[in-house]
């Protein structure tokens, strides 16, 4: 009965309905865009070391990074490094950071130097060309690609030299550590080390875990120090994103207390805004428990509406961005989306309740008389 | 009419006030996020900026400092002496390297000195005096709680924190400064990585003589010495802006886009619950004889009035998150008061304060006067 009459009060006063969802519905999408970018930059960030196909980086010794590190090793350990019991195959990749010029820009790259028929540490996806550099050639991310006008068969240069563009990649661009793909002999040659490497990547047998092989090869092998792969992710996640990436970070806490201010403002000026009518229910007979349940079916329903439409225009929005800034990306989290809708919940029902309580403390008398 | 006005606010005085919070809630959102570019432009500028030289020679190709790998071949110092005008060059050191403690790791920006480009501001200890001594960026030494005096490990050594330096964070990696000769005789030790040693030369930084005009001074330095590039610090303060917006300008754009669409929505729908709240209100000024433009001139100058109580409220909100975010995130500096930066949310208020109540007012001015009486 009591939810009734609440949805049909609501519903009758579209232009308050509209009000009061629009306002919720804005301060939840900022609050999910904001986060949306922060988790779609944190994941970019780390897609190459994430899609390398390698269970364990082997690197210089003081070494625990990719992201901002240098590391040498003498390629000859790839050979001592296969003896240790587990490992399954062995690659040796060079590794350096660069700013590649390509169509009067310039861009933070790291350029991985690899063989041609080496598996590890290959593009994954592949938009146009081939997928391994051949001497002289270089292959680009999709979005440097993109934004500086270049395609296949375009002049590119990095670390003084020229490349023609052979390939362009999906999946390898982020904001701090886009990747760009080089031959292992052109970079070797351009880092004057024909004989070194600057990590290797490691592929562990069957059955046995990134963790305990590269345990065994920090014991078996000297002069190296080896990661398993999740534990080099989650350093050089941590690491990346403080170069500049947490901004976004900072801006969702100022975002979320923004948004919480307005959905808790919307919520309170709504169920305020039928106080009296819950007064005239009140002396009308209505119990304190109805009345406390009209009110919470009401802030309930504003929030389920803007909720909706917030995660509708935030999957929209996703959508437009990337095709129109494919820079950046967005990814919705469910960790996310299930912690803004509790905290919205309890923040709206929080407000709801400040008028709620006014009511209840009501003289049902004062209603015909005021 | 108008004088009805504050009578109207403040009869419902709580929900006025939560109206004027609520909109200030939203500029503040916009004066922030405005704020963060504007802070990242100034710290990135401004470091750039000091450097205490007229021009800064660095690898051709090279045009930055904001997390540089410059390279000079050792003879290019003498090489730039010679020219004439030049009165000094100071060689610096600086190499991107990781700081870590135990689990956490940070990225820093090592800045060697030798007879200049030493940190200016120290805001604890005193500058470097000994061997194996490092000046720590201020901000960075609260993050891994170190104090002047403490000893810490770094690039593989043992060093001793002489001091912390203001002013020199930046939302890449912040300087640490250490002395270009110390660090020298670590590595000839066997005690630094060898990656050092390739940039023991990265800037010059090149004191003019007396009376000479630093342009010609750049000319001829550009044309007798091939192995360098020369730039004045305001020019490198405005390139690493742009490499700043190079990594961030996107995202940054479009959290800025997004956040004044939100506070326009925010302000919009605020004024607009706030017209529709009083329609009954409005609806007995109408049935007394009111005219439509008098209940117009009414909505729209509440919807002005709260406008500007909440700009004012706004300001000082922004004060806050900016004081919050230099407590909490110190690389970030926010910096909102930018006068066109105030005068385009200031606008965007009133224009939305002006249009807003719009649709409302179409409700209130054709609100039946009998409705007063049947309610």
């Amino acid at each position: 009965m009591i939810l009734r009459w609440t949805l049909r009060n609501v519903f009758a006063d579209r232009g308050s309905l509209l009000a009061a969802t629009g306002g919720i519905a804005v301060s939840l999408l900022l609050v999910l865009v904001l986060d949306g970018m922060f988790a779609g930059e944190a994941e970019r960030i780390v897609s190459f070391l994430r899609d390398s196909g390698a269970d364990v980086w082997v690197m210089q010794p003081g070494v625990a990074n990719v992201h901002m590190a240098s590391s040498l090793v003498r390629a000859e350990l790839a050979k001592e490094v296969a003896t240790v019991p587990g490992v399954a195959s062995v690659t040796p990749i060079l590794y350096v950071s660069a700013f590649v010029k390509a169509g009067g820009r310039e861009w933070f790259s790291y350029v991985v130097g690899r063989r041609r028929d080496d598996e590890l540490a290959a593009p994954r996806r592949l938009v146009a060309g081939v997928a391994s550099a051949l001497p002289g050639e270089a292959i680009l991310p999709d979005v440097v690609a993109a934004e500086s006008g270049v395609g296949i068969g375009d002049r590119i240069s990095f670390l003084g030299r020229d490349f023609r563009v052979s390939g362009i990649t999906a999946g390898t661009y982020s904001m701090a550590n886009s990747v760009t793909f080089a031959s292992y002999e052109d970079l070797a040659d351009l880092l004057a080390s024909p004989d070194g490497a600057s990590y290797l990547l490691v592929r562990a047998a069957a059955g046995v875990s990134p963790e305990r092989l590269a345990e065994r090869i920090d014991g078996a092998v000297k002069d190296v120090d080896a990661l398993p792969i999740a534990e080099l992710v989650d350093r050089d996640r941590r690491l990346a994103l403080q170069m500049g990436v947490d901004v976004i970070r900072v801006m969702t806490w100022i975002g979320a207390l923004v948004a919480a201010v307005v959905v808790a403002f919307t919520v309170y000026s709504a169920v305020a805004s039928r106080a009296r009518e819950l007064a005239v229910a009140k002396s009308l007979g209505a119990p304190g428990r109805s009345l406390l349940g009209a009110v919470v079916v009401h802030a309930l329903l504003l929030l389920a509406l803007g909720y909706a439409a917030a995660c509708a225009i935030a999957i929209a929005l996703r959508a437009v961005v990337e095709r129109a800034l494919p820079q950046i990306a967005i990814r919705y989290t469910t960790s996310t989306l299930a912690i803004v809708a509790v905290a919205a919940t309890a923040l709206a029902l929080c407000a709801a309740l400040v008028p709620a309580r006014r009511v209840a403390r009501v003289d049902p008398a004062l209603v015909f008389r005021g | 009419m108008l004088r009805l006005l504050p009578v109207v606010l403040v009869r419902d005085g709580g929900r006025t006030l939560l109206s004027v919070l609520c909109v200030a809630g939203a500029i503040a959102l916009v004066l922030t996020f405005e704020g963060v570019r504007a802070g990242l432009h100034r710290q990135t500028r401004t470091f750039a900026e000091s450097l205490p030289a007229a021009l800064v020679a660095m690898q051709p190709g090279v045009a930055n400092l904001l997390g540089a790998r410059s390279v000079l071949p050792q003879g290019a110092r003498r090489a730039v002496e010679r020219v004439p005008g030049v009165a000094a060059a100071h060689p610096l050191a600086g190499l991107p390297v990781i700081y870590s403690d135990h689990d956490r790791i940070s990225p820093v920006y090592v800045l060697a000195y030798d007879t200049a480009g030493g940190p200016r501001w120290i805001v604890e200890g005193r500058g470097i005096e000994n061997d194996d001594e490092i000046v720590v960026d201020v901000d960075l030494a609260h993050r891994y709680a170190i104090r002047s005096g403490d000893a810490v490990e770094f690039l593989g050594h043992r060093f001793v924190v002489a001091g912390l330096s203001g002013g020199t964070t930046n939302p890449f990696n912040p300087y640490v400064y250490a002395r270009l000769d110390n660090l020298i005789d670590l590595y000839l030790a066997g005690d630094l990585p060898e990656e050092l040693a390739k940039s023991a030369l990265s800037f010059l930084l090149i004191d003019v003589a007396e009376g000479a005009d630093v342009a010609s001074v750049r000319s001829r330095i550009e044309s007798d010495v091939p192995d360098v590039d020369v730039y004045t610090p305001a020019e490198i303060g405005e390139n690493d802006v742009r490499r700043v917006e190079g990594f961030l300008g996107a995202p940054l754009s479009l959290l800025i886009a997004i956040a004044w669409v939100v506070a326009a929505l925010v302000v919009a729908l605020t004024l607009y619950a706030s017209v529709l709240h009083r329609l009954g209100e409005l609806a007995i000024v109408r049935a007394i004889g009111a005219r439509r433009t008098d209940l117009a001139r009414l909505v729209v100058g509440e919807a002005i009035l709260v406008s500007l109580a909440a700009f004012a409220i706004a300001l000082a909100l922004a004060i806050a998150l900016s004081a919050l975010l230099g407590w909490a995130a110190p690389q970030y500096p926010v910096e909102p008061f930018d006068p066109r930066l105030l005068a385009r949310a200031l606008g965007l208020q009133v224009a939305v304060a002006c249009l807003a109540p719009a649709f409302a007012i179409r409700r209130a001015v054709s609100v039946d006067p009998a409705l007063v009486f049947t309610q």
